[in-house]
């Protein structure tokens, strides 16, 4: 069978891995509350996805660069207490998206720098180069923050109708447990169940465009043959 | 020899899903007529709205998920009825149609449709709609005033007994009110003496084992008895507590949900007790008011570990049952 647009497509969902393949949230569901509880809409998803930026990325490099040099047990702490560190110039940074940043995101701030993402991503980068650990890391951040960005929009327009603080939809009803973590986690398994849905979507189409493709070959072939 | 072979299931009942869904909707039909008789055609609207956006909702999951659409199955239609009889007769349609999407999409079709959900849909649904919206959802008309399409401004609101209740006060209600459910409350959920003839039907029918309401009402009684407001007696606090609000028609109608209950009569009984004792609980320290719906949601999550107490509780009683029997039998062969 001619699988043509098939491998076009794992060609394609391979160069976004992290992202869109394996990604950290949908697929793996790590650091869910992390993504889920502050992104209630995208003041709070753009504090965190840009703490998360200078915290996680430099941790998961050094992590890379060290390697070995730490023992094993020790691991859990040393890179932690290093994204803690980097907590703090990331605080400067995110406390001009709004005065009220910190009220709102609470606890949630400070356990950015402890993670299950961090954690999975360090022992991932182990056997790799700092160059391929800086590439994996912006690739799973990026993966994070797409999903929570999508899950801040929905969740902002659902409970108060509006995008970063501007009314967008004025005459709708408001679902105010869209801004509460239960309505959150179940966005976030709606958007799991819909990324599959498209995933399987894009297979059937792709499946179908190549066997079209493998019956035209068949039916040039045949021509070629009778005309011989 | 003439025998015959059959394929399973061997033990056979006369009851099927379809059976007791349809005996449930048979109970909860004659509640529509009791509420459009005090508050006109718009409860049959909130009905209607809520039992096809349920079987609606109900289909379209099915269709996805690639089950066959089952046409007998009447559940979305239950679920459908319940949750517009928990609503108050102004309730805007939106909330409904809402409560009843809430009810299929997330309560129901993603654990795997009719028969596997862990939490009762109808239950889900109104808890969804009490946290959204619980200004609207707790404000009642007066009864016998027949309700225009579009709640406008010369529609009275007004709190029920339950609100009267919450605030540590007395709903001053007669018996006759409180059983013909004649005071302001939800659509069809506060009359008492119909939902008890519907229960007798149901019991009779056995769609609900009698000893899961009563054990339910029987920790509720309990609780009120012992903890009565100052200047009311105890059974007029009893009273109060399950007729003036929807506590019997949670009892009746959402506590005996064949699927989410447990699977043996003494854990039904526990689940019973314990479901009682939440919703005291929730009515006591909780802001809202329709506490019930969480509590059975809370043992509905709780269900299979009523079922494993069980599963350990009976060989112990058992082999305590076997070695007493034991004993008197040797002592009873020494003294011959």
């Amino acid at each position: 069978m001619n699988l043509t647009y098939v491998r076009k497509y794992n060609r394609f969902l391979r160069k976004t891995e992290g992202i869109l393949l394996n990604n950290p949230i949908l697929t793996m569901g790590l650091a869910l509350p992390l993504i889920v509880i502050p992104s209630y809409g995208l003041m709070g998803t753009t504090a965190v996805s840009l703490a998360m930026l200078i915290c996680f990325v430099p941790s998961v490099v050094v992590s890379s660069i060290i390697k070995d040099k730490i023992p094993h047990w020790l691991q859990a702490v040393v890179y932690p207490i290093l994204s803690c560190l980097l907590l703090i110039p990331a605080k400067f940074l995110v406390q001009n998206i709004s005065p009220l940043i910190f009220d709102t995101l609470g606890i949630y701030f400070s356990l950015i720098c402890v993670n299950s993402l961090l954690m999975f991503s360090v022992e991932k980068v182990q056997q790799k180069k700092p160059v391929a650990a800086l590439v994996f890391a912006v690739r799973q951040w990026l993966g994070a923050s797409l999903v929570a960005f999508l899950c801040g929009m929905i969740r902002e327009l659902m409970a108060a109708g509006s995008l970063w603080g501007i009314p967008v939809l004025k005459n709708t009803p408001h679902f105010p447990v869209a801004q509460m973590a239960m309505g959150g986690f179940i966005l976030l398994g709606f958007l799991t169940a819909l990324f599959r849905l498209i995933h399987r979507i894009i297979l059937f189409f792709t499946l179908n465009a190549s066997a079209a493709l493998d019956e035209e070959t068949q039916v040039t072939e045949e021509r070629g043959e009778t005309q011989k | 020899m003439n025998s015959s072979l059959h394929h399973a299931p061997y033990i056979r009942h006369p009851e099927s899903s379809r059976t007791l869904m349809s005996d449930v909707i048979i109970a909860l039909v004659p509640l529509y007529f009791m509420s459009y008789f005090y508050y006109g055609f718009r409860v049959f609207a909130v009905g209607g709205i809520a039992v096809l956006s349920c079987l609606v909702f109900d289909w379209l999951c099915g269709y996805l998920t690639y089950r066959r659409i089952n046409l007998r199955d009447f559940s979305p239609i239950v679920t459908g009825i319940i949750i517009s009889m928990l609503m108050p007769p102004t309730i805007d349609f939106h909330i409904v149609f809402a409560a009843s999407l809430f009810a299929i999409l997330v309560a129901k079709a993603p654990f795997g449709g009719t028969g596997h959900n862990i939490f009762n849909p109808a239950a889900a649904g109104v808890a969804f709609a009490t946290i959204c919206w619980d200004s609207k959802l707790f404000l009642y008309t007066p009864t016998l005033q027949h309700l225009p399409m579009q709640i406008n401004e010369s529609v009275s609101l007004l709190q029920g007994p339950t609100a009267t209740l919450k605030l540590g006060g007395i709903p001053r209600l007669g018996i006759t009110e409180l059983l013909l459910g004649n005071f302001p409350g939800p659509i069809g959920s506060t009359y008492t003496l119909i939902i008890f003839a519907c229960l007798i039907y149901l019991i009779a029918r056995h769609a609900v084992k009698w000893y899961l309401p009563l054990s339910y009402i029987l920790s509720v009684s309990l609780i009120a008895a012992f903890h009565h407001p100052f200047g009311v007696s105890p059974l007029e606090s009893i009273s109060n507590e399950l007729f003036a609000g929807s506590l019997f028609f949670v009892s009746v109608y959402l506590l005996n949900d064949p699927v989410t209950t447990p699977k043996y009569h003494i854990s039904r009984i526990l689940y019973g007790l314990c479901a009682g004792a939440a919703t005291m609980l929730f009515r006591y320290f909780s802001p809202l008011e329709l506490s019930a719906v969480f509590a059975i949601l809370l043992m509905n999550a709780l269900a299979p570990a009523f079922d494993c107490f069980c599963e350990w509780l009976m060989p112990q009683l058992q082999a305590r049952h076997t070695s007493v029997q034991e004993d008197t039998t040797v002592q009873g062969g020494q003294k011959s």
